[in-house]
């Protein structure tokens, strides 16, 4: 009688699994992707690049801005999207689906998301051991900084002029990233998230590495045309120390801007190039 | 004119005062005694960072400022500002269009500052043959076709904006929150070659635009060509417009606060508020910019907030004044 009941309990638990799900976040379909649900996922943001299976599934808008309609139209039984200031969920939950909100802004809220989506699609095995992989390559990394380097991470730049710099500023995914690896952000008392700094700040901080992914219009061109760009315009200030010692890091990856179940990585490769390792 | 030569030393003073304070004062404090020593921290931050600032500042806040006496001489409305013909718009999506196609992406070419001024000068050529096409245009069609002009710019930078992808979708959304920056030397001699000779021109025909101020009627009977010194004064607007567009981006009220503010102090002759708009405006844009780069350090706020969050309250005033004076 009790395995009768087991059976049925687990016939229904696998009833109630989602079977069509719609993500509208790059990192949350990296989650899915890693959780083995690739298959079940019938639609996807503009912006989801990685892994590249992602790239051929249907389309439903961007993150902030997700096409309900073109949702609606795909009959998921679950869609996925990132916290956010629009009342999002609310508008599709009014059109009759089922929507799981996760927060991807910090490096505890994606391990939690990937524990709710293992949760919310009986994939509890695969989420512990995607979680305990990332925690210990994290640990794995903190573990290994000796030597603590001043950085800063530059979002946004005009095309080929060192002017109009947005720089990482604290809170920030990125500036807990670096910080693991090592890097102390010249910009943790900005009072914006995502400062706009001049060369100014550069010259008087001058930090000791600079992670540049400014000239963020070279999406698509091949990394050592766009690396060659990067460092000619950064030639003509060698006042800074960064410039002079070589250590400006042109980065060409979404790998850096996306939050998501690559952390780990970005984080490993942060402390490479801290340490004497490429671009990359 | 009893105070033409005292008000113009003021207006020399107080941009000079500018440029020999305003690099001074940031965010790292200046040990003047290390500025000769041509390592020091100091130093460089005057010469590379500070300097070229304040001196981009001077000539956009002069640009724009003379070119809104101008305009509003021109157009003999209180609230014209060089955005009003659609030169800015037109400068905005040049500078928009190269972003979106690439053309900003090589490194030995100005292509965004070449595709702003081709817009500026494009919306430029738009206004002239207005101006002096067969029939008698009067400033109110220009202000109307003006706005239309600024309308449809816009609409095309939303497109643009919306087809293109997030990298350059970003870029452009900061290329529009304008402002001034540390600019190269070799930007601002090639924003002289334009600024410097149309700052001239415009205060050298200072007469002509008193008597256009009047209208267009009482200049033609005291012997002046109406239609040329109008379609002189739209271009020479427009390119002192237009050039520092394409540099600082789309910079709000500059055009506005000093022009009116000196009107009212000086007077309206233009032989006297030309180029004391243009001293005093640099100052201004100066002054606002040294705000806006040492409040919240290290982060900065662009220029176009602070002449904003002051000029929109005057903006206000002035309309409600003109209200209650018809009244």
């Amino acid at each position: 009688m009790l395995r009768l009941i087991f059976l049925l309990l687990l016939a229904l638990s696998t009833f109630a699994q989602p079977r069509r799900i719609v993500s509208t976040v790059p990192g949350l379909t990296e989650i899915l992707f890693n959780l083995d649900l690739g298959d079940r996922v019938v639609g996807v943001s503009e912006y989801c690049r990685f892994p590249a299976a992602a790239l051929a599934k249907p389309k439903v808008g961007s993150f902030l801005q997700p096409n309900i309609e073109a949702i609606a139209a795909l009959k998921p039984d679950l869609v996925l999207i990132i916290k956010n200031p629009v009342r999002l969920k609310q508008r599709l939950e009014a059109v009759g689906l089922r929507v799981q909100e996760l927060d991807l802004e910090t490096m505890p809220g994606i391990l939690a998301a990937i524990a709710q989506l293992g949760q919310d699609t009986a994939r509890q095995k695969q989420a512990t051991a995607l979680r305990s992989n990332l925690e210990q390559r994290l640990a794995a990394v903190k573990s290994k900084v000796k030597q603590r380097q001043r950085v800063t991470f530059l979002v946004g730049r005009t095309p080929q002029r060192l002017e109009g710099m947005v720089a990482v500023g604290p809170g920030s995914y990125l500036d807990e990233l670096m910080r693991a690896a090592g890097g102390d952000n010249i910009f943790a008392d900005s009072p914006a998230m995502y400062p706009k700094v001049s060369i100014e700040q550069l010259l008087a901080r001058d930090p000791q590495a600079i992670f540049e992914m400014g000239d963020s219009v070279h999406e698509g061109i091949p990394q050592n045309r766009y690396r060659e760009d990067v460092l000619a315009v950064w030639a003509r200030m060698p006042s800074l120390r960064a410039v002079r010692e070589r250590r400006i890091f042109p980065l060409n990856d979404d790998l850096y801007v996306v939050p998501g179940p690559r952390f780990a990585e970005a984080a490993e490769r942060f402390f490479e190039m801290l340490n004497g390792g490429p671009a990359r | 004119m009893i105070r033409f030569w005292p008000v113009l030393l003021l207006s020399c003073a107080a941009a000079l005062l500018a440029l020999i304070l305003c690099p001074l004062i940031g965010p790292t404090p200046m040990d003047l005694s290390k500025l000769a020593e041509p390592e020091s921290l100091e130093s460089r931050l005057f010469w590379l960072a500070r300097l070229p600032r304040v001196i981009l500042a001077l000539l956009a806040g002069g640009a724009l400022a003379s070119a809104g006496v101008l305009f509003q001489a021109l157009m003999r409305d209180a609230l014209a500002t060089p955005d009003t013909l659609g030169v800015s718009s037109g400068a905005s999506l040049g500078a928009v269009v190269a972003i979106c196609f690439g053309w900003a992406d090589s490194a030995r070419l100005g292509g965004l500052w070449v595709a702003s001024l081709l817009g500026a000068g494009l919306v430029l050529l738009i206004v002239v043959a207005l101006s002096s096409s067969g029939r008698n245009v009067s400033s109110f069609t220009l202000l109307l076709a003006g706005i239309t002009i600024n309308s449809m710019c816009v609409a095309v930078m939303l497109f643009l904006q919306s087809v293109t992808s997030l990298g350059r979708s970003l870029a452009i959304t900061r290329w529009l929150m304008g402002g001034v920056d540390s600019v190269e030397y070799s930007t601002l001699a090639l924003l002289c070659l334009f600024v410097l000779p149309a700052a001239v021109v415009l205060i050298w025909r200072s007469k002509d635009w008193n008597l256009l101020a009047v209208g267009q009627s009482w200049a033609s009977a005291k012997g002046l060509d109406t239609r040329s010194s109008l379609r002189l004064g739209y271009a020479v607007g427009s390119i002192l417009a237009g050039s520092v567009t394409a540099i600082t981006g789309p910079i709000g009220f500059a055009g506005l606060i000093v022009p009116h503010t000196l009107r009212m102090l000086i007077g309206p002759d233009h032989r006297l508020l030309l180029p004391a708009s243009f001293l005093i405006g640099g100052a201004f844009l100066a002054a606002c910019d040294t705000i806006g780069r040492t409040i919240f350090a290290p982060a900065e706020l662009p220029v176009g907030v602070i002449t904003a969050l002051l000029g929109g309250p005057f903006f206000l005033w002035i309309l409600t004044s003109r209200a209650t004076m018809k009244n």
